[in-house]
């Protein structure tokens, strides 16, 4: 594959949902022929990201969304994973607090992670990994 | 109309889709409980109706049921839906998205563009 391609998940904020993610991101390393090393930390990633999601962004209970975009753009997957709840806190930086390993996990496991929080809500957790060629280890 | 269940899809055609789409709707399937061969028979007919889509970017609209799952594919140009079945077509063995569906329609009732749905296991 090269160039730009993307493909963009709107789900329910549920538990289940993470496995569906998942599924999305091994069709993914599919078609692209990544290593499975790459693949296992991407998908914990991904998964932490998603997880901040389901437990905390929709704190009442009430149904809400999950959108995760991937995109490849060159040699790089670019994640996105975006709540409309009342957004997770951020702490990259404070391994002992709140969100326990979330974060900083996804920070140990990305080559760069943003996160925004916009003033309607929602909160965007961008990940971006540098794809290895077959061969090479991480 | 949506439901709070249903899962929505939009990818770039070809490999990806081919890759991401077959996965995400075994994976739905699965957790709505619908038999093995009827997850077999669902992702036989993503990958018809994929093989079949003229366009660069594929949507779709997946819905959990009791053992069920719907799926749509679109929005979709008018007439694209009818185009799409013909061109799944085997010769002897008509549609494959026909014979292995339990349900199969061209809904146009979403706005002004048409979706291609199908139903494979049990509605709710």
């Amino acid at each position: 594959m090269s160039g730009e391609a993307s493909v963009e998940l709107v789900l329910p904020a549920r538990p289940e949902s993470l496995t569906i993610v998942r599924q999305v991101l091994s069709g993914l390393a599919e078609a692209g022929g990544w290593n499975a090393t790459f693949l296992t930390d991407a998908k914990i990633a991904l998964s932490e990201a998603c997880s901040n999601v389901v437990v905390h962004a929709y704190p009442d209970g009430t149904d809400g969304t999950l959108t995760v975009v991937l995109t490849l753009q060159g040699n790089d997957l670019v994640v996105l994973v975006r709540d409309h709840g009342v957004g997770i806190v951020p702490r990259i930086n404070d391994r002992g607090a709140g969100l326990g390993l979330g974060l900083p996990l996804i920070a140990a496991l990305t080559n760069e992670v943003r996160v925004r929080s916009a003033h309607d809500g929602h909160t965007e957790v961008t990940m971006v990994f540098t794809i290895p060629m077959n061969g090479d280890g991480r | 109309m949506t439901r709070a269940d249903q899962i929505e899809v939009h990818l770039t055609a070809g490999p990806i889709a081919d890759a991401v789409l077959r996965r995400l709707v075994s994976a739905v399937a699965a957790q709505s409980e619908v038999p093995i061969d009827r997850i077999h028979d669902a992702t036989l007919i993503v990958d018809s109706l994929l093989g079949a889509l003229a366009t660069d970017r594929v949507s779709a609209v997946l819905i959990p049921l009791e053992r069920g799952i719907e799926i749509s594919i679109g929005p979709l140009l008018d007439g694209e839906g009818t185009r799409i079945l013909g061109a799944t077509e085997l010769p002897d063995l008509g549609s494959v998205v026909h014979g292995l569906s339990d349900r199969l329609w061209i809904d146009t009732q979403r706005g002004h563009q048409e979706y291609l749905c199908v139903l494979v296991g049990q509605s709710d």
